[in-house]
C-alpha cells in the first residue's frame, strides 16, 4: 500500500489504469491490486468531501410594490407559455400592464426566457415582470435588458464617435426614443464626416419618428451629395404634414387642375373642373423627391401627375376649387385621369388622415367597379378607430363585395391594425364594432363564402382583433358560414377568441 | 386538504401530454357544477360525447375519478379540475355532495374496509412454494454466472487499460448481457461509464479517474456478491439489492414501523427507456428519519398519486431492511394536509453536518448513489460564473450543471430572493441537485424537479 494523499494517489492509479496493468509490471493479481486501492481511494474521496469556501452573494432584490395579477390570469399565462402564441402573451401582459398588475414569482423566469427568444420585444411584458425582470437580468446575461430612458449611455457622445455603424444606429435609436433633439445634433455633429450609406441610415431613423424640428435639417439634406441620401430625405419630408416640400408640391399639384367657373342662364355658378397633367418635368421637382421616368409602358405625364398629387396637402383642394370634397370628386368623374387622381389621394390620406375626404373618396371608389378593393388598405392606416369602424362597417356592406371579400376587408384592416401596432398596446375591435362586422358576415344575401386557406388565414387574422366580448356573434358568424364543417384551424380560431374573452374575464374579477 | 399548487397538481400528470391537456381544461369556461365539501371537488366537463364528463376528487388522498373513457390517470378532466381549484378556489362553492360524489366516496370507503378486512385475513391463494423456490435457485445461478463473468471482463480491461476500451458499444454489450444474467444492479452501473468518459474531457477530472471510479465501484460490488454467503445479513441484503434483486414487501411489512409525521419534501421522476421511476423523499418531523418512497409505472400506467409533494401526513413508515435503511413503505396513513410549519428539527444545520452524515451512510453502504440533504438557511451565491448553494456558515455546494442549465435554477434565485431557505436536494458524490424548497415559515414549498414539460 502507498501513503500518497488521496489526490495523488488517485491519479497514480487512473494512470496505471488507462495504460493497463500489464504495461505496468502488474502480474496476474496486478487488475485486482489496482481496482481495490482505487475503490478504497474512491469511496475515502467520497466520504470525505468536503464543502467549499468563499463565494459571493446575489445582490439585493428590490421590494415589489406591483400587486399579482389574479390567480385564473396566471394559470391562463402559464398554460399559454407552455403552448406559447405569442400574440395572446402580448396581450395578456397589456392587460396585466395597464392594470399595474405583474405575474408571479414563479413565472417570471419563465416569461423572461419566452420575451428573450421574441424577434420584437415588447417593453410591457418586461414590466409586468415587477421588480424581479431587472433583477433577474442582472444575474442572466442571456436574458438582455430592453432599452429604457435610463440606458442611454453616459458616454454616449463618445461612442457616437467611435462606434461601428451599426452599433450608431441602434445608439440613435436608443436616443431618438427619449430625446429627439439630441438625437438630430448628434446626427449633425459629425453629418459632413459619415459616409453615404451612414447617412442614409441615419435618416431613416429620424424619420421613424419624424417633427417639424427636424425639417430644417433634413431640408439641407435634399441637396446632399449622395443621391440615396437625397431621397431618403425626400421620402421623409413628404410623409411630414405642412412641410416646405410639401407646400412646394402642392403649388405644383394645383397647377394640375383647372377651374373654370361658369354661370348658368339661371344666374347659377357653375364650376367645371379638368385634370391636365404636367406637359413637361420641372427639374426643380427631382430635389423634391418625384421620380421622372415611369416604369414601361406606362404614361410619363400620368406618372408625375400621381406623384405631385400624392405629396399635396389635402386641405388644398376645397380652397382651390371652391368645393368640398363630395362635390370636388363628383366633378372629375367623368374625366380621363379620375383613376390616377384617386389613387393620388388615398395615398395622400395615409399621410394626413381626415374623415370628411376618406368618406367622400371612399363612395367615389366604390362607385368604379373595376377598382379593387386592396387599393383602398392606405386608407386607414392613421384613422383613429371612431371614424375608421363606420366607414369600414360602409364599404364591407357595399352591395359589389361578396361574402368572401367582406371577410376579406375586414381581415385586411385587421392585418394592417396589428401589423402597425409594434410592440405597442394591442388595440382590439370595439365591441359595437365587432358585433355590427361579425353580423355583415352573418347576414349576407348572396352564397356563404368559400372556405380556402385564404380565407382559413383571414378568420385567424379576425380572432386576433375582434372585441372578445363579440365571441358568440363571432360563433354565430363562423356557424353561418361554413356550418359544421369545422376545420381544425378554424376551432383553433374560435378558441383563440375564447382565450381572450377569458383572459379579459379573469382579469376583470 | 392540502393547499393545492399548480405545481403540484401537474407533479401529478402522468406524462406531459397529459399535464397540457389538463392546463388547457383549468379554465372556468370548461365547467359547470363545480362544488366541494369537506372532503370532495367536483365538476361537470363538456366533452365530445353528449352528457358531461363527472370529474371528482377525493381530496384526503387524492383520489380521482372521472367517467370519461380516458385509460390516463388521472385523466385531464381529473388534473384541469384540480388545477382549477390551484389557481382559484373561489370557483367551488361549498355545496351538498350530488348522488355521484357521494356514492363513489362510499365505495372508495367501503373498499378500504374491505381491504383492511382482507389483508387481516389469510391470503386466500396458496403459493406454490415449491416452484418459488426453484425460481429463486435459478436466478441465484445466473446472477453468479453473471458476476463470474463480469469480473472476468473487467479484469481483462484494466490488464489492458482503459485506453484500448473507449467505445461505448462495448460497454453496452456488457451491460446487455449482465440483464440476461438477471442482475440489472451491474447493467445500471456499467451503463453510466460512458458518460462518465463523454462528460469529463470538459471537466475538472480526467475521464480515466471517472471512468476508474466506476469500475472500482463495480469491483467492491462483484467482490461482495461472490463473498455472499460470508456477509452479515444486513449487508448482504444491501449487496442483494444493488446486484438488483427486489426485496419483497413483506420483508418491510415485517420489519418495525416508524409513527410520524410525515413532510414531502421533495420528488422527482425519471423517465428510463420504457419506466417510470419516481423518488419521494420524506422527512419525519420528530424522529429526523429520511425514507425514500419508490414508486415505478410502466408506460402510461398511473404513479401512486398520494404521495404528494410540499404536503405532509401522519401515519407509519416501515423501511426495507438493510444496514443503511433508507427505501421505506407507507404501512398506514391519514390524509395530506397543508404543511404546518417549521421542519427545522429534522433538517440539517449546515453543509459540514450533512456532509458528516453522507460520510456514515457511505460507510454503511458504500454504493448508494443518491444521498438526500435538507438543508436549512441555504443560500444561492456564485463564484466564478459557477451556482453554489451556500449555508449559514458560508460553506457551498456544487450545483449540478444539469440544473444550472434548466429554468429550475430561476425558479430557485427567485425563491431565494427574500432570504435564506430549507432546500431538498440530492447529493451524489460530487454535485447537488435541488428538488425542492421551504420558505422560512415551513408552511410553503416551491417544487424544483424538472417537470414534465420542460
Amino acid at each position: 500500500m502507498t501513503t500518497a494523499s488521496p489526490p495523488q494517489l488517485i491519479g497514480e492509479l487512473s494512470t496505471t489504469a488507462l495504460i493497463g496493468t500489464d504495461r505496468h509490471g502488474g502480474g496476474q493479481d496486478g487488475p485486482r491490486i489496482l481496482l481495490t486501492q482505487a475503490a478504497i481511494a474512491f469511496t475515502q474521496a467520497r466520504a470525505g468531501h468536503r464543502p467549499g469556501r468563499g463565494s459571493e452573494q446575489l445582490p439585493p432584490c428590490p421590494v415589489e410594490t406591483r400587486p399579482a395579477a389574479p390567480g385564473l390570469a396566471i394559470s391562463l399565462l402559464e398554460r399559454l407559455l407552455a403552448d406559447p402564441d405569442a400574440g395572446l402573451i402580448d396581450e395578456w401582459c397589456n392587460l396585466a400592464h395597464t392594470r399595474s398588475q405583474r405575474v408571479t414569482d414563479a413565472i417570471a423566469p419563465l416569461l423572461l426566457e419566452w420575451w428573450s427568444r421574441q424577434p420584437q420585444r415588447s417593453e410591457v411584458v418586461f414590466a409586468v415582470t415587477g421588480v424581479l425582470g431587472p433583477w433577474l437580468c442582472g444575474l442572466n446575461p442571456s436574458w438582455n435588458k430592453p432599452v429604457a430612458s435610463s440606458d442611454i449611455p453616459a458616454d454616449a457622445d463618445e461612442r457616437w464617435q467611435t462606434g461601428t455603424p451599426a452599433e450608431r444606429a441602434a445608439l440613435l435609436t436608443t436616443i431618438r426614443r427619449h430625446d429627439d433633439a439630441r438625437g438630430l445634433a448628434l446626427v449633425a455633429s459629425t453629418w459632413a464626416t459619415d459616409g453615404a450609406d451612414e447617412r442614409r441610415r441615419f435618416l431613416e431613423v429620424l424619420g421613424q419618428q419624424v417633427s417639424s424640428a427636424d425639417e430644417p435639417f433634413l431640408e439641407k439634406a435634399l441637396d446632399d451629395r449622395a443621391k440615396t441620401v437625397r431621397q431618403q430625405a425626400a421620402t421623409i419630408l413628404s410623409a411630414l404634414p405642412g412641410s416646405q416640400l410639401r407646400t412646394r408640391l402642392s403649388a405644383a399639384a394645383r397647377a394640375c387642375i383647372t377651374v373654370t367657373a361658369k354661370r348658368s342662364l339661371l344666374g347659377r355658378a357653375k364650376v367645371t373642373l379638368a385634370v391636365e397633367p404636367p406637359k413637361d418635368f420641372d427639374k426643380l421637382w427631382e430635389r423634391d423627391g418625384i421620380d421622372e421616368s415611369a416604369a414601361q409602358g406606362k404614361g410619363q405625364r400620368a406618372h408625375w401627375l400621381r406623384q405631385l398629387l400624392s405629396a399635396a396637402e389635402l386641405s388644398i383642394w376645397s380652397a382651390h376649387s371652391g368645393l368640398d370634397a363630395s362635390a370636388f370628386l363628383k366633378a372629375l368623374a367623368e374625366d380621363d385621369y379620375f383613376d390616377d387622381l384617386l389613387t393620388a389621394l388615398i395615398h395622400a390620406l395615409s399621410i394626413t388622415p381626415d374623415p370628411v375626404w376618406t368618406h367622400a373618396i371612399l363612395q367615389a371608389a366604390l362607385d368604379r367597379p373595376k377598382r379593387p378593393w386592396q387599393s383602398l388598405t392606405p386608407v386607414w392606416t392613421k384613422l383613429p378607430a371612431a371614424h375608421r369602424e363606420p366607414l369600414l362597417l360602409e364599404v364591407a356592406a357595399h352591395a359589389r363585395f361578396t361574402p368572401q371579400d367582406r371577410w376579406a376587408i375586414l381581415s385586411a384592416q385587421a392585418g394592417a391594425q396589428t401589423g402597425a401596432q409594434t410592440g405597442a398596446q394591442t388595440e382590439s375591435w370595439s365591441h359595437d364594432f365587432s358585433l355590427r362586422a361579425m353580423k355583415l358576415l352573418t347576414d349576407h344575401p348572396a352564397a356563404k363564402a368559400e372556405l380556402n386557406w385564404e380565407l382559413t388565414g383571414q378568420i385567424r387574422q379576425i380572432s386576433s382583433s375582434i372585441n372578445p366580448s363579440a365571441l358568440a356573434a363571432f360563433e354565430q358568424a363562423l356557424t353561418a358560414n361554413f356550418g359544421d364543417t369545422q376545420t381544425d384551424s378554424i376551432r383553433a380560431s374560435l378558441n383563440r377568441v375564447r382565450l381572450r374573452a377569458d383572459m379579459c374575464k379573469e382579469f376583470s374579477v | 386538504m392540502t393547499v393545492w399548487t399548480i405545481d403540484a397538481v401537474l407533479a401529478l400528470s402522468p406524462d406531459s401530454a397529459s399535464a397540457a391537456a389538463g392546463q388547457s381544461l383549468g379554465s372556468p369556461r370548461h365547467w359547470t357544477g363545480l362544488g366541494r365539501s369537506e372532503r370532495a371537488l367536483w365538476g361537470l366537463c363538456q366533452g365530445s360525447g353528449k352528457n358531461p364528463y363527472q370529474a371528482r376528487i377525493d381530496l384526503s388522498e387524492p383520489a380521482f375519478k372521472c367517467s370519461c373513457p380516458s385509460r390516463k390517470f388521472p385523466c385531464k378532466h381529473g388534473l384541469g379540475l384540480l388545477l382549477l381549484f390551484a389557481a382559484d378556489a373561489k370557483q367551488f362553492p361549498t355545496a351538498p355532495q350530488p348522488g355521484w360524489v357521494d356514492e363513489w366516496l362510499t365505495s372508495r370507503q367501503d373498499r378500504a374496509e374491505k381491504k383492511v378486512e382482507k389483508a387481516q385475513t389469510a391470503p386466500d391463494k396458496p403459493v406454490d412454494l415449491e416452484a418459488q423456490a426453484k425460481r429463486a435457485a435459478q436466478r441465484e445461478d445466473r446472477v453468479r454466472e453473471g458476476v463470474a463473468h463480469c469480473r472476468l471482463w473487467l479484469d481483462d480491461l484494466l490488464r489492458r487499460g482503459l485506453a484500448t476500451a473507449q467505445s461505448s458499444g462495448d460497454w453496452d454489450r456488457v451491460a446487455a448481457r449482465m440483464v440476461d444474467a438477471q442482475a440489472p444492479g451491474l447493467a445500471t452501473l456499467i451503463r453510466r461509464i460512458p458518460s462518465a468518459i463523454a462528460v469529463s474531457n470538459q471537466g475538472e477530472t480526467h475521464w480515466s479517474a471517472r471512468t476508474l471510479c466506476l469500475l472500482g465501484r463495480l469491483h467492491m460490488l462483484l467482490t461482495a456478491a461472490q463473498r455472499l454467503q460470508e456477509l452479515p445479513a444486513d449487508l448482504a441484503g444491501d449487496v442483494r439489492t444493488a446486484l438488483g434483486w427486489t426485496q419483497s414487501k413483506e420483508e418491510a411489512l415485517a420489519s418495525p414501523p416508524t409513527a410520524d409525521t410525515w413532510i414531502v419534501a421533495g420528488q422527482i421522476t425519471e423517465e428510463d427507456e420504457k419506466l417510470k421511476l419516481r423518488r419521494s423523499w420524506l422527512i419525519g418531523k420528530h424522529s429526523g428519519a429520511r425514507p425514500l418512497i419508490l414508486d415505478f409505472a410502466a408506460g402510461s400506467q398511473p404513479l401512486d398519486t398520494s404521495i404528494v409533494v410540499g404536503s405532509e401526513f401522519t401515519g407509519e413508515v416501515v423501511f426495507y431492511p438493510a444496514r443503511l435503511p433508507q427505501r421505506a413503505l407507507v404501512k398506514s396513513r391519514g390524509d395530506s394536509v397543508p404543511l404546518s410549519g417549521s421542519i427545522a428539527s429534522g433538517a440539517d444545520s449546515t453543509i459540514e453536518a450533512a456532509f458528516d452524515r453522507y460520510a456514515q451512510a457511505l460507510a454503511a453502504c458504500p454504493w448508494i448513489t443518491q444521498f438526500p440533504m435538507i438543508l436549512q438557511n441555504a443560500r444561492l451565491t456564485r463564484s466564478r460564473e459557477r451556482w453554489l448553494l451556500a449555508d449559514n456558515l458560508g460553506a457551498t455546494l456544487p450545483l449540478r450543471p444539469s440544473f444550472c442549465r434548466a429554468l429550475q435554477l430561476w425558479r430557485l434565485v427567485t425563491a431565494c430572493k427574500n432570504g435564506p431557505l430549507t432546500v431538498t436536494l440530492e447529493w451524489d458524490g460530487e454535485s447537488a441537485l435541488p428538488i425542492g424548497a421551504f420558505d422560512p415559515t415551513g408552511r410553503h414549498f416551491i417544487d424544483l424537479a424538472p417537470r414534465w414539460a420542460a
